[in-house]
């Protein structure tokens, strides 16, 4: 499988969010704010791409019936060291992120990515499968943050647009999130319908 | 046969599991200290929230030890100058298990017992309801930017990081029982529901989350029944000195 594939895959033809349909929780919940979205999407992209190193490097060890359990240890291990360095270094983002920071663990996409791709792939495909997977999670995140902070609270990363403009409430609020990306689905679609679904 | 089916799964993820067991502790080693400070510090602005200088408080002693019932209690003491009379005010920080996990709370009473402040420095609430009892007004958040010259900044000890459940307990008498009010938000601006809360000497709950709210309240009062039994051993101690 070419690298070039693989980065536009995990951002384009099989967005985690947009097109595999998992990972939903974590975007839902963290896009109020732009900065929110992108310490988030950091976070999962760390602990994705060593996730997929490790499990790729033992592919060939693993009895595939106690595959599952050892991912998730190699997954809650990473999850763990991102939450105590968190903590410990960026307090204000912990307090921000909270509960969702060791809520990475149960995120599909990262036990999705190594139970699909890097138990399969080598190890450099799953590198990249990582860091392209992370940034189409990302980018996803933050233009769903980019809406939800604008409408919903008046800020964008944190300053205010325009004074004494009443943000609308519903926008950092669960049906916000669904209804940005339900456009953002549908954008998409559009934009696939045109230029073709160049990907399988 | 059992060689490939147990033993071979079984060492695999023993030597998975010690692996992952030392890196996690030597991560941990790494980020204990920094995190201990950062925890220290938020005690040490709890406290200077609960015994504000503005109202005159200087701290005099700090994280005294009291001995009660086998169990030791730690409290910080602070005077003000009332015209003639020193007057003390106390502070104390009191845990009690809430929804999920510990609430800690740090409590500044003054010298008849009523509440100065309290500031919860640690929770694990459910976001949206039990972890309301740090948000801050959304009004505050956003305009008090743009109107910092007009009364929205609230005054006093509230510093924008208080959020209004913290605010209420500011003058709740502790040497009676704290009730709690279904009431929806607190306000500062509603008059009515402050007064009525102050007559009946009790809280608003938080909406969906009175677990939290009662725990904040429990905690108070056990740890003052503590904290009114040291002061008590205090005394005795000075009055056989002086004797």
């Amino acid at each position: 499988m070419k690298i070039r594939q693989i980065i536009l895959d995990g951002i384009w033809f099989r967005n985690p969010i947009l097109v595999l349909g998992i990972g939903l929780c974590p975007t839902l919940a963290v896009t109020t704010s732009v900065s929110n979205a992108l310490w988030m999407a950091l976070a999962t992209t760390f602990v994705l791409t060593c996730s997929n190193i490790l499990v790729s490097m033992i592919k060939n060890i693993v009895p595939s019936h106690i595959r599952i359990p050892i991912f998730i240890t190699i997954i809650a291990s990473f999850v763990i060291i991102v939450e105590l360095t968190l903590k410990a270094f960026q307090p204000q983002v912990d307090k921000a992120l909270g509960i969702y920071i060791p809520l990475i663990v149960v995120n599909c996409i990262i036990l999705g990515r190594s139970e699909e791709f890097a138990s399969k792939n080598s190890i450099v495909s799953s590198i990249f499968d990582g860091i392209s997977m992370g940034i189409g999670f990302g980018l996803t995140l933050s233009i769903l943050a980019f809406f939800r902070e604008i409408l919903g609270s008046n800020k964008l990363f944190g300053y205010t647009l325009i004074p004494g403009m009443e943000p609308s409430l519903m926008m950092i609020m669960a049906p916000g999130a669904f209804i940005t990306l339900g456009f953002m689905l549908w954008v998409m679609n559009v934009i696939k319908a045109k230029f073709g679904n160049g990907g399988e | 046969m059992v060689m490939n089916r147990i033993i071979k799964p079984t060492l695999i993820l023993a030597a998975i599991a010690f692996i992952a067991s030392l890196a996690l502790s030597h991560i941990n080693r790494i980020t204990r200290d920094k995190i201990e400070e950062r925890i220290l510090q938020r005690k040490e602005e709890a406290l200077q929230r609960v015994l504000p200088v503005s109202l005159g408080y200087q701290v005099i002693a700090k994280d005294k030890k009291a001995v009660i019932d086998g169990k030791e209690f730690v409290y910080t003491v602070a005077e003000r100058q009332d015209g003639e009379n020193k007057l003390f005010g106390y502070a104390f920080l009191t845990t009690k298990n809430g929804y999920s996990g510990a609430v800690k709370t740090m409590v500044g009473v003054d010298h008849e017992g009523k509440i100065i402040a309290i500031s919860i420095i640690q929770q694990s609430e459910t976001p949206g309801l039990g972890a309301r009892s740090k948000e801050v007004p959304s009004t505050e958040t956003f305009f008090g930017h743009f109107f910092s010259n007009n009364n929205h900044v609230s005054s006093g000890t509230g510093s924008s990081s208080t959020s209004w459940f913290e605010e209420q307990f500011a003058g709740i008498d502790t040497n009676v029982k704290i009730g709690i009010l279904k009431k929806g938000e607190w306000r500062k601006e509603n008059t009515t529901l402050a007064s009525e809360l102050r007559e009946k000497n009790s809280v608003s709950a938080i909406t969906g989350a009175t677990i939290t709210t009662k725990t904040v309240t429990d905690s108070i009062e056990s740890s003052m029944r503590l904290l009114r039994k040291a002061i008590e051993l205090e005394n005795n101690a000075v009055e056989e000195k002086t004797q």
